[in-house]
């Protein structure tokens, strides 16, 4: 299969901001991304799941070039990216397109929908009676009104708002989607409508997505392949079953586990792993495995060499000493 | 003590009969809360349930007099609370309640602690507000102590912290200890989690099911997470555009809901289990306050309703049912049937205008 992303040793380290950090004090940095590997194949869709602070939206900054990488490559259909310019990037955005969380902050409050959706189209150089076409196109194809296009944002509900942004992003023909949390400012009735939606598209004009969020249930609706991260690094990856059905990692069982019960009926049947404490400071991040403060499982190793992502099966990969030991040493 | 003593399992603890709450907005008034009634019994845990806008936070501000002062007012209804009426108390009154008697956790901790008050500070706060006898030196003891019950390790040192330094879910966890730190009768908790990460929000309910246990007082507690209500709700009201749709036990809820927009919502929560297909959504979104539609609020996004003239013409009121369950709807008898048909045809996601 052709891949339309490789990612190979992406890292995003931000200065640290703190309080009491002296001008002659070496400045600490913050490992937001720290040494990720992903690939995603034409057509697939490829959710990166982990809890605040974990790095998901600054893998996806970065992949986007957003942000400029630490270090790292980053290969988008074919093309090394990484050291592009921001000039040498514009022809490329049509092909890497991004939505955002927040349906609100992410529109031009002042600006007409129509201009909001053709936004990408005038950046590539589209000529305007045949983006107003076009609009009218993307409109009708997120399911709203193509008459729409001359109201403003806030006259629409948050659904509405995020079929906007899905327009726009899908006007200038992307090959990659990245969508950061797309559904989880909505209520679960206009979420379940957005993500067929989404779903649908996906199969209409066979796009790629990277799909970034905190929700399981709704990962298990959209992706291929999940992978989740944990303190700027991928600690588990695999398709789909493999990592909600048989994950590997403690962190991916605590965090499948913590998942609330769909019926009352499971009380007390579904064993709870219930992690103690919170996230390290990701500016302070544990030595060896990052895991390791709340694993249950940690040995010596643990805290002195970070694991691998390393392969159990052709298709999971585990970041544990523990996991992938071979079964025999067990 | 007079609301202590009634606080056996089961009696009622709070009664709210017909709560209507007014807003007036620059487009028109609305009417957010309209004829809420429920009663909250000792020792349980009352799941409020419904969409963003149904009216969950206003009818609880309301009940706690926190309504935005001039444009939001009650205009009708009593919430009797051991022998008072919290709708017809003076505010001062009302005032020395809160934190006593009742208290309430928000969404937000940080926006509900002072960023510039050291947390022991806060807590110990709390706590004199209905303790006036104690002396610095017992309200520190007992701080101290509620932020040992909540699971702050460390609670000593801890106490000269500020907010910022904590965490979201430490956060939660002293607007906790400070709800608790009275024995209210009554802790209202406003989508405690939401903010949270699943695996704090996972301590978090069990923090407050702890709580419970040790105290004794019942709980509200608002969500839109029918997860969280199947974690720890005993019974159930879904409310939608302002009114109460549905009442009953958490299990009938999931197993037999009676309103076609309980089974909506049920049908639309992404799970962890089962075939993974297209979802089932609720075509369409909440009404407009200013614009309800005619007869039965929810027939735009009904099922049911197609064809059905009285969906159209006349508001349903909310009836009694079997086992203590309370439907809102004019064909309780049919959701069953209308939402079993697994592969079944509901309208799907487009919003068509
Ligand atoms: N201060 C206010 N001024 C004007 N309208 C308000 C005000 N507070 C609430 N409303 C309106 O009252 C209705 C009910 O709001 P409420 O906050 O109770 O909903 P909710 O069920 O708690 O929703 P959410 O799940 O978003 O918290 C909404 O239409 C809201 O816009
Ligand atoms: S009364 Fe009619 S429209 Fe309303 S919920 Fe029942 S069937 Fe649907
Ligand atoms: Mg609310």
């Amino acid at each position: 299969m052709p891949r339309i992303l490789e990612v190979t040793g992406l890292k995003k380290h931000f200065p640290h901001r703190s309080r009491n950090t002296l001008p002659w004090r070496p400045r600490t940095m913050v490992k937001s991304v720290d040494g990720v590997d992903l690939d995603l194949e034409v057509g697939e869709t490829l959710a990166i799941v982990g809890e605040s602070g974990s790095g998901k939206t600054t893998l996806a900054r970065t992949v986007l070039k957003l942000y400029e990488p630490t270090a790292g490559r980053i290969v988008l259909d074919g093309a090394d990216i990484t050291e592009h310019s921001l000039r040498r990037m514009t022809p490329i955005r049509r092909n890497m397109q991004m939505v955002f969380q927040d349906p609100v902050g992410s529109l031009n409050p002042r600006a007409e929908v129509a201009a909001i959706v053709e936004e990408p189209l005038r950046v590539q150089g589209m000529r305007p009676a045949e983006r107003r076409r076009r609009v009218a196109e993307m409109l009708e194809l997120v399911g709203l009104n193509p008459g729409y296009g001359s109201r403003y944002p806030h006259e629409f509900s948050g659904g509405q708002r995020q079929r906007i942004a899905i327009a726009r992003a899908l006007s200038v023909d992307p090959k990659l989607v990245v969508l950061d949390e797309p559904v989880s400012a909505l209520d679960v009735s206009i979420q379940a409508q957005i993500i067929n939606l989404l779903v649908e598209l996906r199969r209409e004009l066979s796009m790629s997505y990277l799909f970034i969020s905190h929700d399981l249930g709704v990962v298990r609706q959209i992706a291929d392949r999940i992978a989740v991260m944990y303190l700027g690094r991928i600690v588990e990856e695999g398709a789909r079953d493999d990592v909600l059905l048989a994950p590997k990692h403690p962190y991916t069982q605590a965090l499948l586990s913590a998942v609330p019960i769909d019926n009352p009926a499971l009380r007390g049947v579904r064993r709870r792993r219930v992690l103690a404490g919170d996230t390290p400071n990701p500016a302070n991040p544990p030595t060896g495995c990052p895991f390791r403060t709340r694993c249950w499982l940690a040995t010596d190793t643990c805290a002195t060499t970070a694991p691998e992502l390393l392969s159990v099966s052709p298709t999971q990969r585990v970041s544990c000493h523990v996991a992938t030991e071979p079964p025999q040493t067990r | 003590m007079a609301i202590r003593q009634q606080q056996e399992r089961g009696a009622p603890v709070l009664e709210v009969r017909d709560l209507t709450v007014e807003i007036r907005t620059k487009r028109g008034t609305i009417t957010p809360v309209d004829r809420l009634s429920f009663t909250l019994r000792g020792g349980e845990v009352l799941g409020l349930v419904g969409e963003s806008g149904s009216g969950k936070s206003v009818s609880m501000m309301a009940l706690m007099g926190l309504l935005p002062a001039g444009a939001a007012r009650v205009t009708s209804g009593t919430a009797f609370l051991g022998g008072t009426d919290l709708l017809s108390v003076s505010p001062k009154r009302l005032n020395s309640m809160r934190g006593g008697v009742v208290s309430m956790v928000f969404q937000d901790p940080m926006s509900a602690l002072n960023p510039v008050m050291r947390v022991g500070d806060q807590v110990m706060e709390a706590v004199r507000v209905h303790h006036r006898g104690l002396g610095r030196k017992g309200l520190r003891a007992r701080a101290v102590e509620l932020l040992e019950l909540v699971g702050i390790t460390d609670a000593g040192e801890r106490m000269n912290a500020y907010p910022h330094e904590f965490s979201g879910g430490m956060r939660q966890r002293v607007m906790i200890a400070m709800a608790a730190a009275n024995e209210p009768a009554v802790i209202i908790a406003d989508e405690p989690t939401t903010a949270l990460d699943v695996t704090v929000q996972a301590q978090i309910l069990e923090l407050l099911q702890d709580m419970k246990e040790r105290i004794g007082s019942a709980i509200i507690l608002i969500t839109h997470d029918l997860g969280v209500i199947a974690e720890i709700a005993d019974r159930v009201m879904v409310m939608y555009a302002g009114g109460k749709v549905e009442e009953a036990a958490v299990q009938p809820i999931f197993d037999a809901p009676r309103h076609p927009y309980t089974a909506s919502l049920l049908a639309s929560m992404p799970k962890l289990s089962g075939a993974v297909t297209t979802m089932r959504t609720i075509p369409g979104a909440p009404p407009d306050l200013l614009a309800l539609p005619q007869g039965c609020r929810f027939n735009p996004r009904c099922p049911l309703a197609d064809g059905r003239t009285e969906c159209h013409t006349r508001a349903p009121e909310l009836v009694h049912l079997d086992g203590g369950q309370q439907s809102a709807c004019h064909f309780p008898a049919e959701v069953e049937k209308a939402f079993s048909r697994s592969s079944d045809q509901i309208e799907e996601g487009g919003e068509r205008a």
